[in-house]
């Protein structure tokens, strides 16, 4: 067979004269053509990935139990998730520390949790954005920013999975390596990384079970004594799309790829003055921008990092001495993070 | 020890203390272990209450006193550098004999306090982000005496720097991180995580709330 093979190759060899620079130069090309067929091919490929693995994770059934590691913290949680008569159910449980549980119908989502738990002070309603369903399912959206590639395939819980690497265009956002199940293409590991391949946060299935094994009564939240209850209300409708002419703050420098999804001036809750708040998202990082008057008390210039989530803030005053406070939260690196807080000013004829 | 060598420790955290001070209470470091344990323990403190580990690893190593003595030596032989606004001075105490930077600012009486904030800055900023590059990319400094920064503060780190993966806050000019600024920063975090989970911007939204601890 080795030898066969080896024939065929020295005949072909032996077929052709020395090749002359102008056929080689035709050889080169066309590798190049295909090569560059098959990387589109692969992205195409990987994007039909990604949204297949988003689709999985909205209707599958599916009961599993996972870690989840973020900074220096360690978390094991269960997560079970069924679609019934066409609304969603799902629930999360934290299995450490002091009993939490994230139960969800449909657009409802109940937050049960023990007294003093930082859960509690959550706000009821949030306004959303409009990239909700529409922006950030779309892939192509994310591979303006990001590029993706297969690179192997490996075993996660027991199963079968492929590697798909989404890789940051520019160094303004981090990257991410996902282990995707071979069968139904769902998350089974993903490694958040920054630009030195350091993993900052990392997700893992360690067990999970499909279809006809799960068992619908699992959704159901457990008693759990002397707990409080904290009702949220998801995102739904598509709202309008928001425009930063409407807003009176400008962020005037962005990495490419973010917009703006979502603006609001919201009450701080011990104290009357206006917050104004920004979302950003590039269809995979998001980050949020406050700004408000600086506290009579002045703030501290910080920059606190947990994991992926980087908070950094920033003081200035405009043309008539106010001064404001800028906090930006998100998944973005430190340095990029303080450029863009340091970028904001009051829109010009507010 | 004396109750002004304490005050002195306290007015240096405190980024309120003279270049005399300074000098002294560094000098009385070396050879008083009471002081020493106190100047861990206050920056200890300080530390724990921001996660920081590199920090109070760092001090304990001594090695920011020494980042400290070499910035003041380098004053020395060149005035300019204890005469650069904050930012630059702190980037020199990182960077010690790699002094004479360009268009050190002129700030007079603010000399004192310019060490002392570069000494607060380095001292809460742990080792691990001490390698940032110090471009001096016109900073501002922050050249009120006391109470809120109005002036926008540069900030060296922005230039691109080592990033550890633990929770770390920085202070810049001495101020310390109060209850209050860990309370907003945790508010706005919350908030973060909420609208991302609420957004279904990602398929680690819940986790990130279920997982949600206050830093």
């Amino acid at each position: 067979m080795t030898a066969a093979t080896g024939n065929t190759i020295a005949t072909r060899f032996g077929a052709a004269a020395v090749p002359s620079a102008r056929q080689l130069l035709a050889t080169l090309v066309a590798m190049a053509a295909l090569l560059h067929a098959h990387v589109a091919v692969a992205e195409a490929d990987a994007r039909q990935w990604l949204d297949d693995m988003s689709r999985a994770f909205s209707e599958l059934s599916y009961d599993g139990y996972f870690s989840y590691f973020s900074g220096q913290d360690m978390a094991s949680l269960r997560v079970v998730h069924m679609v019934i008569d066409g609304v969603r159910r799902e629930r999360l449980v934290h299995l450490n520390g002091a009993p939490r549980q994230i139960v969800r119908n449909g657009d409802e989502v109940a937050c049960i949790v023990m007294p003093g738990d930082a859960l509690l002070e959550l706000e009821q309603s949030i306004p959303s954005g409009p990239f909700a369903r529409a922006f950030v399912r779309r892939y192509d959206l994310i591979s303006e920013n990001y590029g993706l590639s297969f690179f192997g395939e490996d075993r996660v819980a027991d199963r079968a999975a492929v590697r798909l690497a989404v890789s940051p265009r520019d160094d303004h956002r981090y990257g991410y390596r996902l282990w995707l199940d071979k069968e139904s293409r769902l998350l089974l590991r993903s490694e958040l990384i920054d630009a030195d391949g350091e993993r900052l946060e990392i997700f893992q299935f360690n067990h999970i079970k499909f279809g006809d094994e799960v068992d619908p009564q699992v959704l159901e939240p457990e008693e759990q004594h002397g707990s409080l209850v904290n009702h949220l209300t998801l995102a739904t409708a598509q709202q309008q799309p928001v425009s930063q002419q409407n807003v009176a703050w400008q962020v005037h420098w962005l990495p490419d790829g973010f917009r703006m999804a979502a603006a609001d001036i919201r009450r701080a809750p011990n104290a009357r003055k206006a917050i104004h708040t920004m979302l950003f998202s590039d269809g995979l990082a998001a980050f949020s921008v406050f700004i408000e008057d600086l506290p009579d008390a002045g703030a501290a210039s910080m920059v606190s990092r947990t994991g992926a989530t980087v908070a950094v803030t920033h003081t200035f005053s405009d043309e008539q001495n106010r001064a404001f406070l800028v906090t930006l939260v998100g998944e973005l690196p430190t340095p990029t993070a303080q450029r863009i807080a340091q970028s904001v000013t009051p829109r010009s004829g507010i | 020890m004396t109750e002004k060598l304490r005050q002195s420790l306290s007015a240096v955290i405190d980024d309120e203390a003279d270049e005399f001070e300074l000098r002294r209470v560094l000098d009385e470091l070396d050879g008083n272990p009471e002081l020493q344990t106190l100047w861990d323990r206050y920056h200890l403190i300080g530390s724990a209450l921001r996660g920081e580990h590199g920090a109070a690893q760092a001090l304990r190593q001594g090695a920011m006193r020494d980042r400290i003595w070499q910035a003041l030596d380098a004053g020395e032989q060149g005035e300019a550098q204890l005469l650069q606004p904050m930012p630059q001075a702190a980037a020199a105490v990182t960077s010690a004999p790699a002094a004479s930077r360009s268009g050190g600012f002129r700030l007079g009486r603010y000399t004192g306090l310019a060490v002392a904030a570069s000494v607060a800055f380095v001292v809460v900023l742990g080792s691990s982000l001490l390698d940032f590059d110090s471009e001096p990319s016109a900073p501002t400094f922050a050249g009120s005496e006391a109470g809120g920064a109005v002036a926008p503060l540069s900030t060296p780190a922005a230039s691109g720097g080592s990033e550890p993966d633990m929770l770390v806050s920085r202070v810049q000019r001495g101020s310390e991180v109060s209850a209050s600024d860990l309370q907003r920063a945790h508010a706005y975090m919350l908030h973060h995580t909420q609208q991302q989970a609420l957004n279904q911007t990602g398929v680690m939204s819940f986790v990130k709330l279920a997982t949600y601890e206050a830093p």
